[in-house]
């Protein structure tokens, strides 16, 4: 509609549907109608119209959103037969890396004013948290969801055959190691870089949580040894936790956001999927394995 | 006149005799050497006087040169938001005012050596007249040692209460309040000119700001440990001695006082207190700190380079398809 007016044009449909009932009343009657009579038709009809087409749109537009996202699943997943676009990560690996990047950012943003008090920045943040306590507690709330990560993902790693397949996939092998120096040469983008990045949350994880762990139950902890421990411990794990940050920072942020191929992002971790370019220039190795793969299966059918 | 009279006494219902005596050559040495009786006592108009006299207003003339609208001399002003002013206006009889503390008669500057107010005798002939067992305490704490041996360097009560406005531990306004115990100790014990000269640095201090305790302090918490907490008040003794509360012996029952880590045990004895990682004493702290610190530059280095590297590729390559 191209006027403003919310309501119903008088000419067409209506137009005629008022000239029609009019029409029949004049023929009931056997006289002509009163301009106050057919001002209060036009109403009734403009009204009745208005009130039913309202209702019925509701209906209309929740069929063509059911519709359009149907539509948009069966061209993703043509897309995904025809070989454009790959499933990368399933739900559960999506799961997994949210709840470990929520975790993660709770943890720094709640233990990083602790090691930088002097500063401006952290002390705004630890006022934003509204003291010291408050942030204390979203730390240990943080580790608790690191801890909850780490188990979830060893138990798939071990229990379901997606999990053993990625584990092995993420194996370095000899020839990361030639892909890296490969690279310094030529510079071909392959998976190290993110195979890096799953061992180096493990190396990660491993220190902070067990530092962490000492110091969240640090009475538990002098119970059997002595206070020294607890100072390495500490020490490891704002050391670590800096190393961490700014890797993540640093790593994380170029690899999956600032890198010109990517900037500003790729919703790869939010919806799993990859299209063909991507693969191909990230994954090449993996992108033929998957065509092979299609193929035998076609083969088959 | 009357009060030259060695034997002038007064005695009330109760049947507590005063004696009235008072030195002529006392008055004259002190600070209000020239001044006569009734400049002070001014509700003296006749003699013999009324039984009963007012105290005397020392702020009458001590106003530092200030008009009427300018009110009284900062010292009182400042006295009489204290904790001994306010106890005063309760009603307190024992509650000391101006002469409790600076004397009557026999007021002297507080540079001269036979004073009160003289530094080295404030402990003794003003506050500890009072406060006992605060004194006694102070005398057996390194402090009270040195002040003792003649050294006006170390603190004296003063130094951490102020002299006028003494307020309560538990005012916030107050220099000993637990968040304000810090920068009173740190007034010294960060100041290495003066550390240096009893043969200590200021290293407690900067390990305690980087310590959780000292972190949650700064932060504002209260119910953490800071200076007081471990190493007493008036009795803050020499890690050497058996009876100091930091004495590796009695640390436990330090540690483990009920708010902090009750149940504490002799391991919370065993290694440093004021660890300093940068500090080639800590042993293995020193090497885990430089560990890490290698091993973050290196990590961080190699990174840069493969993203520096891997970002000149990708712009190379947009170039050309653009081309």
């Amino acid at each position: 509609m191209a006027e403003t007016d919310t309501r119903l044009p008088a000419k067409g449909g209506l137009q005629r549907l008022q000239e029609e009932l009019e029409e029949e009343l004049i023929r009931e009657f056997g006289q002509d109608l009163k301009p106050r009579e057919a001002a209060r038709i036009r109403e009734f009809l403009r009204e009745e119209i208005e009130e039913k087409i309202k209702v019925s749109l509701e209906g209309l537009k929740r069929q063509l959103r059911e519709e359009l996202a149907l539509e948009r699943e069966r061209n993703i997943k043509e897309a995904l037969e025809g070989g454009e676009v790959f499933y990368r990560f399933g739900v559960n690996v999506r799961a997994q890396h949210f709840l470990l990047a929520v975790s993660t950012v709770l943890l720094i943003l709640s233990g990083l004013p602790v090691r930088f008090h002097d500063s401006v920045v952290f002390k705004f943040i630890m006022f934003l948290f509204g003291g010291i306590h408050n942030s204390t507690f979203l730390h240990r709330v943080g580790a608790a969801g690191l801890m909850v990560v780490c188990v979830w993902h060893v138990s798939w790693l071990a229990l379901t055959r997606e999990g053993r397949s990625e584990f092995m996939a993420l194996m370095p092998g000899p020839r990361d190691l030639k892909d890296a120096f490969q690279n310094i040469k030529y510079f071909l983008r392959l998976s190290y870089i993110e195979k890096f990045d799953y061992w180096a949350v493990y190396w990660g994880v491993v220190v902070m949580i067990g530092s962490g762990l000492l110091l969240w139950f640090q009475d538990i902890t002098l119970r059997f040894f002595p206070k020294s421990l607890l100072d390495i411990a500490k020490e490891m794990h704002r050391d670590e936790a800096l190393l961490a940050t700014l890797a993540i920072v640093v790593w994380h942020m170029y690899n999956a956001h600032l890198n010109p191929h990517k900037f500003p992002g790729t919703l790869v971790i939010w919806n799993g999927l990859m299209t063909k370019e991507e693969i191909m220039e990230e994954h090449p190795l993996e992108y033929e394995k998957r065509l092979k793969a299609r193929e035998e299966k076609r083969g088959h059918t | 006149m009357c009060h030259g009279k060695r034997d002038l006494r007064s005695g009330d219902a109760s049947g507590a005799v005063r004696s009235l005596y008072i030195n002529e050559e006392t008055l004259r040495g002190s600070a209000h050497g020239k001044l006569t009786c009734v400049d002070c006592h001014l509700d003296v108009l006749e003699l013999p006087h009324a039984r009963k006299l007012k105290k005397v207003n020392c702020i009458a003339c001590h106003s530092k040169g200030r008009t009427f609208d300018q009110g009284p001399a900062i010292e009182y002003l400042i006295y009489r938001d204290s904790v001994h002013a306010r106890e005063q206006q309760k009603g307190n009889p024992k509650a000391p005012d101006c002469a409790t503390c600076h004397g009557s008669h026999d007021v002297l500057s507080h540079a001269d050596i036979r004073s009160r107010g003289y530094r080295l005798n404030i402990p003794d002939r003003m506050c500890g007249r009072c406060h006992g067992q605060a004194l006694t305490d102070y005398r057996k704490s390194v402090h009270g040692k040195f002040t003792t041996g003649g050294d006006v360097n170390p603190p004296i009560c003063t130094d951490c209460h102020t002299e006028h406005g003494i307020r309560r531990t538990v005012d916030p306004f107050s220099t000993v309040y637990a968040s304000n115990i810090v920068t009173m100790c740190v007034k010294c014990h960060g100041d290495f000119s003066i550390m240096r000269r009893y043969g200590k640095n200021t290293e407690e201090v900067e390990t305690y700001y980087e310590s959780f305790h000292g972190v949650a302090t700064k932060f504002g918490e209260r119910n953490i440990a800071h200076c007081v907490s471990c190493h007493g008040y008036h009795a803050i003794k020499a890690r050497s001695d058996p009876t100091s509360s930091i004495n590796p012996a009695n640390l436990p029952k330090t540690c483990g006082q009920a708010k902090c880590h009750p149940g504490a045990t002799a391991n919370f004895a065993k290694g440093k207190v004021h660890v300093n990682p940068k500090s080639k004493d800590s042993g293995i702290i020193y090497y885990v700190s430089l560990g890490f610190k290698w091993l973050t530059i290196t990590v961080l280095l190699v990174l840069f380079i493969h993203i520096f590297l891997d970002f000149m590729r990708k712009l190379q390559e947009k170039r050309r398809k653009r081309s």
